[in-house]
C-alpha cells in the first residue's frame, strides 16, 4: 500500500503545470482530430476542408508530446519565471484562496446559462447576482438583496428599455 | 490632407464628439478599474451600437482602447496597482514619486507624455496607414497568408510565456477558428453534432469569457484588496517643476517613436514597449541609480511608449485588415459587425470611417488630457468601489453583452465555458491571448493558404518562395523561429568555455 502511495506521490510530483496543461490540450486536440479525419483532407495542390485542421492538430500533438517527454526526462532544476505580458488587469492576490468558492461559482454560472431561456432573464439574473454577492461576502444578506434589486433593475431598464435588447422571458411569457 | 480634413468634418458633429468623449471616458475608467479591460468593455458595448452609424461606433471603440492606456497609470502611481498590464512599469517609479510627495508631477508627466506620444503616433499613423494600404493593394492570398503566419509566429516568440506554450495556444485558436461551415466547400466541420456550432464560434463571447469571467473567477478565489490606500493629490500640486519637465522631454520623445514602431509588431506591444523604454532610459540616464527610487524618466518614457504603441497597432488593422493584439481584434470585429471590412480597400470604400477614425484620435487625445488631470479625484473614487460589488456587476454586464450579440443564450453558454477554460489555463500558466488572436486571424489565414495553393497549381508550397514579398516574409519568419535556440546554444557554449 505504501508503495502504491509512494509511486502516486512520485507521479504527482512529476506532473507539473506544464504537463497537466499539455495533457489536457492533447486530449481535446485528439477528439478534434478524430472529427477532422472524417472530412476530406485533399492534397497540397487541392486542399480540402480537413487540410489545415489536420495539420494544426498534428502540430499541437507533436509539440505537446515532445514537451511532456522533455519535462519528464529532463525536469527543470528550478521553476522558470515566466512574465505574463497579456493580462488585461492586475488583481492583487493576497492570502487565502478557496477552490470551493470558485467551483460553486462555475456551477452556478453554467446552471444559469442553461436555465436563463426557461426561467427568464429577470428571475435567473436576480438569483445569480444575489448568489455572487453572498459568495463574495458583500455586506449583510439584506444589503445584498437591495443591491441585487438595484443592479438587476438598472441593467434591465438600460438594456431592455433604452437599448431595446429583447431578453428571454421564459415561463413568464 | 483633404481626407484628414473631411475626417475632422465627420468627427466635429455633436453626436460623434459625444461618442468620442464617451469612448475616452469609458476607456480611462476601465483602465483605472481592475476586472474589466478595453477588450471586455468593447465586447460589452458591441450589441448596444448596432443602431449607430459605423463611423460613430468605431470612433467610440477606438476611444475606449487608447483611453485605457491613460487610465492605467493613475492607479499605478497612486496606489501601486496597475490598472492595465501596460502600466506595470509606471508603478515602479511612479509610486515611489507619489510617496515622496510628487504624485501630482508623476500624474501630469504621465498625462502630458501620453498626450504628446499619442499625437506623434497619430501623425505617423496619418501618413503611414494610407501608404501601406496603397502598397497592400498588390497583395494576394499568398502575401496575406505569410503576413498572418509571421504575426502568429512573432507573437508566440514574444508573448512572455514559453514559446512552445504560445505555439500550442495559437494552434488551439486556429482549430477553434475552423469550427463551422467551411466557406470554400460548404462542408460542416468539427461541430460534434451541435447545430449552434455550424455558424462557427464567435470571437466576442470567447474574448468576454477569457477577459471578463476569468477575472471574476480569479477575484472570487483571491482575497482581493477591498480598500486601497490612496495617496491624495491636490490640484495645485499637479504641475511638474522645471527640473522634472526638463528630464522628461527626452524620454517622452524617445518613447513616442519607440512605442509607435513596437506597436506595428504582433503581440502585446503596449507592455513590451514600456519595458524597452524603461530599459533604454535607465541606460541613457546620468543617474541610473535613481531608477526604482522615483526617477521621473521611468514614468515619462514608458507612459509615452504605451500610448504610442496603442496608436501604432492601428496601422496593420486599418491598412491590412489584420489585428495583432486582442483590442485591435475586437475593433476588427466591431468594424465587421457594422459592415466595414478593414484592409487596403477601406480607404477607397469607406473613407469616412478611415479618416473619421484618425481625426477622432486627434480630438480624443486632446479630450483625454483635459479629462485626466482634473478628474483624477473622480477616477480614484471609482477605484474605491468594493471589488465584491464590482465583480457581480461585471459578471452581469458580460452576460448581457454576450447575449446582446445575437439575442442568443448559446453565446452566453460559450462565454461562460470560455471563462472557465480561461481560468483553468491561467492556473496552468497558459496565456489565452495568443489563442484569441489566432481565432480571429485563423479563418483568413486558412482561406489565404488554400487559395494560394489553388492558384499555385503544380507549384504547391513553393509559391511562397517565388514571390518577392512572400519570400522576404518567409525568411524573416524562419529567422524568428530559428534565432532564439541558436542564441541559446551560443550562450551556453560561451558559459561552458568560461567555466
Amino acid at each position: 500500500m505504501s508503495n502504491v502511495s509512494g509511486a502516486l506521490g512520485k507521479i504527482k510530483a512529476k506532473l507539473s503545470k506544464n504537463i497537466i496543461g499539455a495533457l489536457c490540450i492533447i486530449a481535446v486536440t485528439t477528439a478534434y482530430l478524430t472529427q477532422a479525419l472524417k472530412l476530406s483532407f485533399g492534397s497540397a495542390l487541392a486542399p480540402g476542408p480537413a487540410f489545415m485542421p489536420v495539420i494544426v492538430s498534428v502540430f499541437i500533438l507533436v509539440l505537446g508530446a515532445y514537451n511532456i517527454a522533455k519535462e519528464l526526462l529532463f525536469p527543470p532544476k528550478e521553476a522558470v519565471d515566466e512574465i505574463s505580458l497579456w493580462e488585461e488587469d492586475e488583481v492583487s492576490p493576497g492570502g487565502e484562496t478557496s477552490a470551493a468558492r470558485v467551483l460553486a461559482l462555475m456551477a452556478a454560472l453554467l446552471a444559469y446559462s442553461f436555465v436563463m431561456d426557461k426561467v427568464g432573464f429577470i428571475l435567473s439574473t436576480t438569483l445569480i447576482t444575489y448568489f455572487l454577492l453572498r459568495l463574495m461576502k458583500f455586506k449583510s444578506w439584506w444589503i445584498s438583496l437591495i443591491a441585487t434589486v438595484i443592479i438587476v433593475g438598472l441593467t434591465y431598464f438600460v438594456f431592455e428599455r433604452l437599448l431595446r435588447i429583447r431578453f428571454p422571458t421564459g415561463m413568464w411569457n | 490632407m483633404e481626407g484628414l480634413l473631411n475626417g475632422f468634418a465627420i468627427v466635429l458633429t455633436p453626436m460623434n464628439l459625444l461618442f468620442a468623449l464617451a469612448g475616452v471616458f469609458l476607456g480611462t475608467l476601465v483602465g483605472v478599474l481592475p476586472g474589466i479591460g478595453p477588450v471586455g468593455s468593447m465586447a460589452l458595448l458591441l450589441g448596444a451600437t448596432y443602431g449607430l452609424p459605423p463611423e460613430t461606433a468605431i470612433i467610440m471603440f477606438a476611444g475606449i482602447y487608447y483611453g485605457s492606456m491613460y487610465g492605467g497609470s493613475t492607479t499605478s502611481i497612486l496606489i501601486n496597482i496597475p490598472g492595465e498590464a501596460s502600466a506595470v512599469v509606471t508603478a515602479i517609479d511612479g509610486n515611489k514619486m507619489a510617496k515622496r510627495g510628487r504624485a501630482g508631477a508623476a500624474l501630469s508627466i504621465a498625462a502630458i507624455g501620453s498626450f504628446i506620444a499619442g499625437t506623434i503616433g497619430i501623425v505617423l499613423l496619418t501618413f503611414l496607414a494610407p501608404t501601406l494600404a496603397r502598397f497592400a493593394l498588390r497583395f494576394g492570398p499568398p502575401e496575406y497568408f505569410c503576413i498572418a503566419l509571421f504575426g502568429l509566429v512573432t507573437l508566440s516568440q514574444i508573448s512572455g510565456q514559453a514559446a512552445w506554450k504560445s505555439f500550442i495556444m495559437v494552434g488551439v485558436g486556429l482549430l477553434i477558428g475552423a469550427i463551422g461551415v467551411d466557406v470554400i466547400t460548404g462542408a460542416t466541420r468539427m461541430t460534434f453534432g451541435l447545430t449552434p456550432l455550424q455558424k462557427g464560434i464567435d470571437f466576442v463571447p470567447l474574448a468576454m469569457g477569457f477577459f471578463g469571467i476569468t477575472e471574476v473567477l480569479e477575484a472570487v478565489e483571491s482575497k482581493v484588496i477591498q480598500k486601497a490606500d490612496v495617496i491624495k493629490v491636490r490640484m495645485r500640486e499637479l504641475l511638474p517643476n522645471r527640473e522634472e519637465a526638463r528630464r522628461s522631454a527626452g524620454p517622452i520623445a524617445r518613447g513616442s517613436f519607440l512605442g509607435f514602431f513596437v506597436g506595428l509588431l504582433p503581440g502585446p506591444a503596449g507592455v513590451i514597449s514600456t519595458f524597452i523604454s524603461y530599459f533604454i532610459e535607465k541606460k541613457l540616464s546620468k543617474k541610473p541609480e535613481e531608477f526604482g527610487e522615483g526617477a521621473i524618466e521611468g514614468v515619462a518614457g514608458p507612459e509615452s511608449a504605451n500610448n504610442s504603441a496603442a496608436v501604432g497597432a492601428f496601422v496593420p488593422l486599418l491598412s491590412l485588415g489584420i489585428p495583432f493584439s486582442p483590442p485591435t481584434a475586437m475593433l476588427l470585429t466591431a468594424m465587421l459587425i457594422h459592415g466595414i471590412t478593414p484592409g487596403p480597400l477601406l480607404l477607397s470604400e469607406h473613407p469616412q470611417v478611415f479618416w473619421g477614425l484618425i481625426a477622432s484620435m486627434y480630438i480624443g487625445n486632446f479630450m483625454l488630457i483635459l479629462l485626466n488631470l482634473p478628474l483624477v479625484g473622480l477616477f480614484v473614487k471609482v477605484l474605491k468601489t468594493p471589488v465584491n460589488l464590482l465583480m457581480p456587476i461585471i459578471t452581469i454586464l458580460c452576460i448581457i453583452g454576450a447575449y446582446a450579440l445575437n439575442n442568443s443564450v448559446v453565446d452566453v453558454i460559450l462565454m461562460i465555458i470560455a471563462g472557465i477554460v480561461g481560468y483553468g489555463l491561467k492556473k496552468l500558466s497558459f496565456s489565452t491571448a495568443p489563442m484569441v488572436l489566432a481565432l480571429v486571424i485563423g479563418p483568413m489565414m486558412e482561406n489565404s493558404l488554400r487559395q494560394s495553393l489553388l492558384i499555385a497549381q503544380s507549384a504547391g508550397f513553393t509559391i511562397f518562395l517565388t514571390r518577392p514579398i512572400t519570400r522576404l516574409i518567409v525568411i524573416v519568419t524562419l529567422a524568428i523561429i530559428v534565432a532564439p535556440p541558436i542564441i541559446k546554444i551560443i550562450n551556453l557554449r560561451g558559459r561552458k568555455k568560461h567555466v
